[in-house]
Parts: structure tokens; C-alpha cells; sequence
């Protein structure tokens, strides 16, 4: 199968949500649960594809390094939001590669952004708590054209879900629920 | 003699996902029903279906009946290539674990027969059935199963799924408050048996598919106690029927099969993992069960009448304290299964009025049904779940299963019903009376 994936079930899979979106339907979630300090044990859920559920037996940790406080046991939140949008990108282009019937030899994606910390600490009013600009560097070789691998890029801007979501924004809701002291 | 190599070895009407597509929505490759080796029969009634669907005729020779392909591989041609590479290496004939004119006939009959759009036999039941469990549940994932199984299937789920990485629950899966209890996040899969062993207790398949659908769960059935000649499981809401095909499908006692039957889209995921255990099916095996299946309507009819018969004998005679066949109106689940299947099969369940000992001596006494394991051949088979299906178990648990002493399992053959009854009536005199005599 060219760059492991099957091009056979993709074309299936899509010509099924053609007839049923609802299959197209996917919900993820996860949970992530207080341990000590900046750091957190996050747990996948079991997510919904379709009509059925999909359980998702994944764990791993979240931390902030020492100078911030933490005491290092795993990437920190900002390192992990980087790495959501750069694999959804890398599974854009060896999506698009396939689809394109390039034989990819070389996928590597650096991602990079750049906060100040100042607007989350608070003490400056006029320094933005966001990101102010997140940059990706992708590097494609194999057997494709320069056309080809440009319309790849083009393409997965466009179709990139993690991607569209921090360009675009989302709708963002957050709910509070006080428990009883244990 | 070297014949031309045709260009495609396999599904002529395999599509190829396009190449050059700009994006995933231009993909030009739909799921067919199959593989096969062109358009199969899917409409007749069951008769027909037993002897025609799924034949491969061979034009060269104008052989009648599918020919035996007894070669482990095939030529390779581009087609073959293009396959592999673009993932569609079920539609064609590469090696012979992968797939085989053998077994696609077979499948091809056993598909039409279930109403599916694809079928996979495998080396044994217990085969279908692990590759089934494990495509359709993630590790993380938990099983939920019914309290009355068949050993290998309770031995698979209870002492090898934990080292998988996915859990089980076993419940009633008569009582559904309890069964809609058991499911949790992580719940992905309902796996019943359509007619139990030994109480031969009849799955409500509409209500348990109409719970899995309400949470997202898949319902796989095995219907190996029934064929698709008793009932369709799919067409009341299962995702998937697997069988035992050692048992009624082949149907003479000389064969390990199994099989697994439903859309494509979910026997493909079976394939792959059928791949990597390495348990497809033998040509030659392929084609003794693709020639038991050819009259499989006819045995299923015969095993019905003579089970039928042999329950109202047996219903009737002082020395049995109970008969569990659910074609009679005295199984509790009579009216579940009269409205579910159109036949009930062969399998009778029975207590004598005695212990444990007697009904050995019963079975041993007996000179028509063989004393052995297994089921679903044209020769009566007897064993007590006693000593055999569930010795595991002692006799307080067996007591609260529903099995009590004295429990007597027949598999009714095609024999002639009189002889089968005549011998029964002299075994339990005999078996009965010298306890009478001890006493
Ligand atoms: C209901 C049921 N399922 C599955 C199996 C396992 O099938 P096999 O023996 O072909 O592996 C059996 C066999 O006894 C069975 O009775």
C-alpha cells in the first residue's frame, strides 16, 4: 500500500459518507485530571465515528517545565496544542499524497509559535494572551512535481480540521460544576 | 502448456480508487458486494440457493460444479500490483491466505444464504470468531456476552481477552435492564448466541439489536445452533452472523470451519485480521463445505421433523422429567422463537428422571446417536454437559445455569425418526430400570 495507507478503503469510506453523512459524523473527547503541581494525566474517551462507538485506550501526561513552575514530567499544554495541529497536517498531506499517487519519501512538519507570557500572568494590560502567530515548515520529498506538491499545500490549508479550527476559531464554551468537598 | 495469463485474476468488477484524483471527494472506488467471481445469485429461495449461489463455473473446462484449487499461489500480473498498492488485494488472487476461487464460492453461497454482502470462512468457528471479536473491539474495549456460551467462546472471552487489552461482561442477555446496565463508555460490542447450549434459549435479536443501535454498539450473532435456513439474523438487526460451520453448514461431521457474514465494509476489517492470524480456510476443506451446503435446506427440514418427534416422544415418556425444544409449546421460549425462526433445528435438550450416572448409562445404552461432541451432523450425536461442554463447572453452579442432574444434550440426525425414537424408548428402560434395580 503506497505510504501505508489504503487508497481503496479511503475511496470506500468516502463514497459512503456521500450516501450517508451520517456515518461522516466523528465526536472526541478527552480528560484530563489534576495530579500535582502543572501536571495533569490526560485519558482519551470513547469516541463516536458514525454510528458506533470507538473506544480509545490512550493516557499520557501533561506538564510545564521547571522554570514554569512545573516539574517536567511531559510536554507542556502549548507543545501539545502545536502537535494537535501538526498532525492533523501531517495526516493532510499523506492523505492528499495518496489521493495524488505520490510515492512520499520525506514528511517532517516543525511547528512553532510564540507567546508572551505577560498577557497570561496579567501584567500587561495590552499583551495578547494568545498565541500571536503559530508557523508551520513542512518538508515533502518523493516522487511528485513541483505542481503537484504545491497543490498538495494548497489543498491541505483548505481541508485541514485543525488547522481551519485555530485560523478560523471555534466556538469555545467552558461549564463549571462545584462538587462536594471529599 | 502455458495458457495466456489473463490480466485479472479476481473480481472483474473491482474498481481501482483512480489515480491522479486532486483530492479524497474525486475517489472513484465504491464497496461491492463480494468478492466474487461476477455477479452471484442473491434471490431464490433457500433450496435453490444451497445448490447454485456462489458455483464457480470454469469456462475452460465446462466443468459442472466449482473445480478444486488446490495451489497456494497465483500469477502476477500488473492488476496484481496495482492491487496491493492501492489496497484492494481482496478482490484479487494473490496467495491463497489471502483468498481462493474455493473459498470465494463458498463464501459467495454462504453471503446469499445469510442475505449479506460478503462472507469469509475461516479454519474453525473458534477462528471466525476471535478474528471477529478483535476487528470489531479496540483494545480498551469492552465485550458485552451472554452467561450462556459455548466453552471455547467463554474461554476466549474470560482468559485471553484481558491479556488483549479489552474487557467483558457476562449477563443475561434475556433480561435486558440488566444487559442495558452492563454497558459502559467504552462498551463497543454485543456477542449472543441465537440458540444457547444446553437450555437452548432463544436470543430476542430484535430487542437486543434495537439496544446496541440505541448505543452504538455492533451485535454480533452466532448462529451455528440455527443455519441461515432456521434464520437470518441479519435481517433483525445484527451487524454480523458467525458460525461454526464444523456444525450444520458442513453438516457431516467431517470438517473444521468457520465462518464469518455481513456487509463488506465490516468483513473487510475481518480480513485483515484474518490475514495476519493466518486462519483461512483450506481450498480442499472449501469445497467439501461448499458441497454440505448444497443440501443444507434439505438436512435442516429433516433434522427439524425428526427433532420435532423425537421432543414430542420423549415430552411424553414417564422416565423424562423435562424436554427443552423450542418448537414445542412447552420450551419458555416457545413464542419468541416461533415469531423468529423458521425452524428450530435439531438440537434437543433433555432430564431424565434420574441422576447424572443414569443419563451416562442412558447415552451409553443407546445404539443409534453417537456418543461424542459436536453437533449438527446427519448421524445423532449425544453427550452430557456434565462431564463434557460444562465439567468445568461443579453441580451447584450447573444447578443455577439451569442445567440439573440427569441433562442429556441431543444433536437429532437425518436417521428415520422411528428408529431414533425405538432406540431412545429401550435406552431409558434400560438405563432407568437397573436404578431400580440398585435401589
Ligand atoms: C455455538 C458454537 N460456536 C462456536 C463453536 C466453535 O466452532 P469450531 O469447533 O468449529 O471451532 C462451537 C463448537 O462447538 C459452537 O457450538
Amino acid at each position: 500500500m503506497k505510504n501505508g495507507i489504503s487508497l481503496s478503503g479511503l475511496s470506500e469510506f468516502v463514497h459512503e459518507v456521500k450516501q450517508d453523512g451520517k456515518e461522516a459524523q466523528a465526536s472526541y473527547g478527552v480528560q484530563l485530571d489534576w495530579q500535582s503541581g502543572t501536571r495533569s494525566q490526560v485519558t482519551a474517551l470513547a469516541m463516536q465515528l458514525g454510528r458506533h462507538r470507538l473506544a480509545r485506550e490512550f493516557q499520557w501526561t501533561i506538564d510545564e517545565p521547571r522554570p514554569l513552575l512545573g516539574q517536567n514530567h511531559g510536554p507542556n499544554p502549548q507543545e501539545v496544542l502545536l502537535s494537535g495541529l501538526g498532525g492533523c497536517l501531517l495526516v493532510a498531506y499523506a492523505v492528499g499524497a495518496s489521493v495524488l499517487g505520490i510515492q512520499l519519501e520525506k514528511l517532517q512538519i516543525q511547528v512553532r509559535g510564540n507567546l508572551d507570557l505577560r498577557g497570561f500572568l496579567g501584567v500587561e494590560e495590552q499583551v495578547p494572551v494568545a498565541f500571536q502567530e503559530i508557523e508551520y515548515q513542512v518538508h515533502l520529498a518523493g516522487d511528485g512535481s513541483r505542481e503537484q506538491f504545491e497543490h498538495l499545500h494548497r489543498q491541505v490549508e483548505r481541508q485541514s480540521p485543525n488547522r481551519m479550527s485555530l485560523a478560523q476559531g471555534v466556538p469555545l464554551r467552558g461549564h463549571l460544576t462545584i462538587e462536594k468537598r471529599l | 502448456m502455458k495458457s495466456q495469463p489473463r490480466s485479472i485474476h479476481g473480481d472483474p468488477r473491482a474498481q481501482t480508487p483512480g489515480s491522479g484524483a486532486s483530492w479524497c471527494n474525486r475517489l472513484q472506488r465504491r464497496r461491492l458486494a463480494g468478492p466474487a467471481l461476477g455477479e452471484n445469485l442473491r434471490n431464490g429461495g433457500a433450496s435453490t440457493l444451497c445448490v447454485h449461489a456462489g458455483t464457480m463455473e470454469d469456462a475452460t473446462t465446462g466443468a459442472v460444479g466449482t473445480p478444486i484449487f488446490q495451489n497456494s499461489t497465483f500469477v502476477l500480473g500488473s492488476e496484481s500490483y496495482q492491487a496491493v498498492e492501492q489496497g484492494f488485494a481482496r478482490d484479487r488472487f494473490l496467495y491463497s491466505r489471502y483468498g481462493n476461487p474455493n473459498q470465494w464460492a463458498v463464501q459467495e453461497k454462504l453471503a446469499a444464504l445469510e442475505g449479506a454482502e460478503s462472507s469469509l470462512v475461516f479454519s474453525s468457528g473458534m477462528a471466525a470468531i476471535a478474528a471477529t471479536v478483535l476487528a470489531l473491539l479496540e483494545p480498551g474495549g469492552h465485550l458485552l456476552t451472554s452467561t450462556d456460551l459455548y466453552g471455547g467462546s467463554y474461554n476466549f472471552f474470560q482468559e485471553e481477552l484481558a491479556n488483549m487489552g479489552r474487557s467483558v461482561s457476562f449477563v443475561d442477555p434475556r433480561k435486558l435492564k440488566g444487559m442495558e446496565a452492563a454497558i459502559r463508555p467504552n462498551t463497543e460490542l454485543i456477542f449472543v448466541e441465537l440458540l444457547s447450549n444446553p437450555l437452548l434459549k432463544v436470543a430476542d435479536l430484535p430487542a437486543l439489536a434495537a439496544l446496541a443501535s440505541r448505543h452504538r454498539l455492533r451485535l454480533v450473532v452466532d448462529a451455528t445452533f440455527v443455519s441461515p435456513i432456521g434464520c437470518r439474523p441479519l435481517e433483525h438487526g445484527a451487524d454480523l452472523v458467525v458460525h461454526s460451520a464444523s456444525k450444520y453448514l458442513n453438516g457431516h461431521s467431517d470438517l473444521i470451519a468457520g465462518a464469518a457474514i455481513g456487509s463488506r465494509k465490516l468483513v473487510d476489517r475481518i480480513w485483515q485480521r484474518m490475514l495476519v492470524f493466518g486462519s483461512s480456510l483450506d481450498p480442499h476443506a472449501c469445497f467439501l463445505l461448499e458441497r454440505g451446503l448444497k443440501t443444507l435446506a434439505l438436512r435442516m427440514e429433516a433434522h427439524h421433523r425428526n427433532a420435532f418427534q423425537v421432543a414430542s416422544f420423549l415430552q411424553t415418556h414417564p422416565k423424562v422429567r423435562r424436554v427443552l425444544f423450542p418448537g414445542l409449546e412447552s420450551h419458555p421460549d416457545f413464542a419468541l422463537a416461533k415469531g423468529l425462526l423458521s425452524r428450530v433445528g435439531g438440537m434437543i435438550t433433555f432430564e431424565i428422571d434420574g441422576t447424572d450416572e443414569q443419563a451416562l448409562a442412558l447415552v451409553q445404552a443407546l445404539k443409534l446417536p453417537t456418543e461424542a461432541t459436536s453437533l449438527g451432523g446427519v448421524e445423532s450425536l449425544v453427550s452430557l454437559p456434565f462431564n463434557t461442554s460444562h465439567a468445568a463447572f461443579t453441580a451447584a453452579q450447573r444447578e443455577a445455569m439451569g442445567i440439573r442432574p440427569g441433562c442429556v444434550r441431543l444433536s437429532v440426525g437425518i436417521e428415520d425418526p422411528a428408529d431414533l425414537i425405538g432406540d431412545l424408548n429401550q435406552a431409558l428402560e434400560s438405563a432407568l430400570a437397573s436404578h431400580s434395580e440398585l435401589a
